[in-house]
């Protein structure tokens, strides 16, 4: 069973997601701050990291560094599921993808939980 | 007792309305997604269809109002920052008419719409922005599937299509909307914010939808307007067709 954790500050947009993670199969960790992500992390090492950009405190681009920094935490894909448009970040896509390891960027208002789920079984078929 | 008024200018009901959208799409997503998840859980369950289709049709009304947000939000960031523009680049019409037809398809088929798509021959690509056309075709589409009904057809169809002329292509959403002439738009344009239903004869409400379409096409340097396409009026935009792939 692949182990996700979601970093997503709204409690109750995290409690959907973790509900339809579960009804998939996956087993969750459900953060609300970059740092409860770190520890649920160091807990319990996730297949997948799916986050918000827009978080209390640090942004979701300084969690990613963070999370880069650690060498057993290097090849973990990230997803982005955000409110933050995708167009933000057409000059920084190599950045995204390359130095930060986001396999998948999902602009939420347009996302579906389906179109969710068949991005993180590509993102975690195995090889 | 004197009373003072403090008036806000403009531009700080703008950046108001710009954190309010942003606020409100949280609780969309929340209804929108929670039916979705409700849907494909209780799909297993003995439950009547019923609630399955309510389930769905909270789903695509919450998806439906989070898009016209979405787009209301382009629209007032564009109109905000003055120094915004869209990029344009080569777009196909055709893609962006399928890609919009997708989007309809499921809240014509609430409204009881018949969703046509028209694409005659391959056209060159126009100048535009993909996603800003699209989404203004969309806001276009959801209110235009809302007024349909007025029009007491027994079918109601809207068509999507585009056709070339001397200017450029054009893509517009065609349907029975007799009341729905080029005068009657430049009013509704006079009376926007300024009355509850500035397209009182067309559509219900408040027409957030064309308006919305209209500030996103402006956005490009385009320009909503009425046209006709098989002897039905519609909302019609004419792009410049790129002169940079003519040569390819």
């Amino acid at each position: 069973m692949s182990h996700i954790v979601v970093l997503e500050p709204n409690v109750r947009l995290a409690q959907t997601y973790s509900q339809a993670l579960e009804a998939w199969g996956y087993s969750v960790a459900v953060c609300h701050s970059a740092q409860d992500a770190v520890s649920a992390a160091d807990t319990h090492t996730p297949d997948l990291v799916m986050l918000e950009l827009q978080l209390v405190a640090h942004s979701g681009i300084e969690f990613l560094y963070e999370f880069r920094s650690y060498y057993d935490w290097r090849q973990i894909p990230a997803m982005v599921v955000s409110n933050v448009p995708p167009g933000e970040f057409a000059d920084s896509q190599q950045l995204l993808s390359r130095h930060l390891g986001v396999r998948a960027y999902h602009y939420k208002p347009r996302t579906s939980l389906q179109v969710l789920h068949h991005s993180l079984e590509n993102i975690l078929q195995p090889a | 007792m004197a009373h003072i008024h403090v008036q806000a200018p403009a531009e700080d009901f703008g950046r108001l309305f710009l954190a309010m959208a942003e606020e409100l799409k949280l609780p969309l997503q929340h209804i929108a997604r929670t039916a979705e998840l409700q849907a494909s859980v209780q799909s297993h369950a003995a439950v009547s269809e019923a609630l399955l289709d309510n389930l769905r049709d909270m789903q695509q009304s919450a998806d439906m109002s989070l898009q016209l947000l979405d787009s209301y939000l382009l629209s007032l960031r564009l109109s905000l920052d003055p120094d915004a523009r869209l990029s344009l680049e080569p777009v196909s019409v055709s893609a962006v008419l399928h890609d919009t037809a997708q989007e309809l398809r499921y809240v014509a088929s609430q409204y009881g719409v018949r969703l046509r798509l028209h694409v005659q021959g391959r056209y060159e690509p126009v100048m535009a922005h993909r996603q800003a056309l699209q989404a203004a075709l969309v806001s276009l589409g959801y209110a235009v599937i809302e007024a349909l009904p007025a029009s007491g057809m027994k079918q109601m169809d809207l068509q999507l299509a585009t056709h070339r002329t001397k200017q450029g292509i054009v893509a517009g959403l065609y349907g029975e909307l007799d009341n729905l002439t080029p005068q009657n738009l430049r009013r509704g344009r006079e009376l926007h914010g300024h009355v509850r239903q500035p397209l009182v004869g067309i559509l219900a409400g408040s027409a957030a939808g064309v308006f919305v379409a209209e500030a996103i096409l402006a956005a490009m340097a385009s320009r909503l307007r009425v046209g006709r396409y098989q002897k039905m009026p519609g909302f019609a935009v004419t792009l410049p067709a790129s002169e940079q792939l003519q040569l390819v």
